[in-house]
């Protein structure tokens, strides 16, 4: 949970207290949960609403994006090479917000970008355009940090 | 489009969860939150209402200084105070309060608002307001949020920033129009 939390905050200490406040709120209203088993993707929820909210706070606006360059992804990975998880992940966190937000809720939490719209409040195009450019620009950096063939 | 890079995201999921927090800080936060909430369960509901007072009495303040914002003076600050959250924070504002006005009635004697640069100013200090304005309603929905104290004392600083450019500004024309003068 707390490496969601960082990757969305990019910011050690807004993570823990994320992570402090969204146990605090599970725990609180656990009556509320019909079915326990599901405490885990419950708790992660909240994670995510909670980092939203706080960067909503933080005024981190999602502007609507016009164009349509979903489909446009830079000439990349002709084949993963084998990355440095802990690679992968500092360069997740180096990514500007908005799209690091998108790329992150879409690759990583597996929501479709029809909900990451409805999350966020932004257009399902706007969705598709943040998480294509930042899956390129995410690609740009690992490519200058490792080899790729 | 799938690429490798997403099915690399997809499936090394779990192995990108490379940080820990700092656990015992957590939990102790986590502790002592519950266990708040829990012997304080009977108090809640009288604070909540309390809260809920509080909180209809900063939107009719900030429903107050919107109004004196707009049709009154654009630059000070008024209204609602903090010190509804906090005593201590409400002090604080006080302070900036103070020096808002007090900056603003320098700005005030020469306020030359048909300066492109002094207009500009005031514009950015127009926004400020909205934001400020914004920020109070956050206030009171969510009563004592760090976040949101934050952005309150962080508008007041910009705002005396902006002040504080606009006498120099002003400072700047009248020494012209007095060196101009002894020209003349």
């Amino acid at each position: 949970m707390y490496n969601i939390a960082i990757r969305f905050l990019n910011n050690k200490m807004d993570a823990e207290d994320i992570l402090q406040e969204s146990f605090t709120t599970a725990f609180s209203r656990l009556e509320e949960l019909q079915n326990k088993d599901l405490f885990g993707s419950w708790l992660k929820r909240i994670v995510i609403n909670n980092c939203i909210s706080l960067q909503r706070k933080q005024k981190i606006a999602f502007e609507e994006i016009d164009e349509q360059r979903h489909g446009e992804v830079d000439e990349m990975d002709e084949g993963m090479p084998k990355v440095d998880p802990a690679l992968v992940h500092r360069a997740i966190k180096e990514l500007p917000n908005k799209g690091r937000t998108v790329l992150v809720l879409r690759a990583l939490e597996g929501y479709s970008h029809k909900e990451i719209a409805e999350t966020l409040d932004i257009s399902v195009s706007t969705s598709k355009t943040q998480y294509s450019r930042a899956l390129s620009l995410l690609n740009k950096k690992l490519k200058g940090k490792i080899d790729v063939n | 489009m799938s690429t490798e890079l997403e099915k690399y995201l997809n499936s090394q999921r779990e192995t990108l969860d490379v940080e820990s927090p700092d656990d015992q800080l957590i939990w102790e936060g986590i502790r002592q939150d519950l266990h708040s909430s829990a012997s304080h369960r009977g108090k809640k509901r009288m604070l909540i209402r309390i809260r809920n007072i509080a909180a209809a009495v900063i939107i009719l303040v900030s429903v107050g200084y919107m109004i004196n914002d707009i049709f009154g003076d654009r630059i000070l600050g008024g209204g609602v105070s903090l010190a509804d959250i906090d005593g201590e924070l409400g002090k604080r504002e006080q302070e900036y309060r103070t020096l808002v006005n007090f900056k603003q009635e320098e700005a005030r004697i020469f306020n030359h608002v048909d300066n492109i640069i002094i207009a500009e100013l005031l514009e950015e200090i127009q926004k400020l307001d909205t934001i400020y304005e914004q920020t109070m309603k956050d206030l009171a929905e969510l009563g004592h949020n760090e976040q949101v104290i934050h952005t309150i004392f962080d508008t007041y600083e910009k705002k005396i920033y902006l002040l504080e450019l606009i006498i120099i500004e002003n400072n700047k024309i009248r020494n012209y129009e007095r060196d101009e003068s002894l020209y003349l």
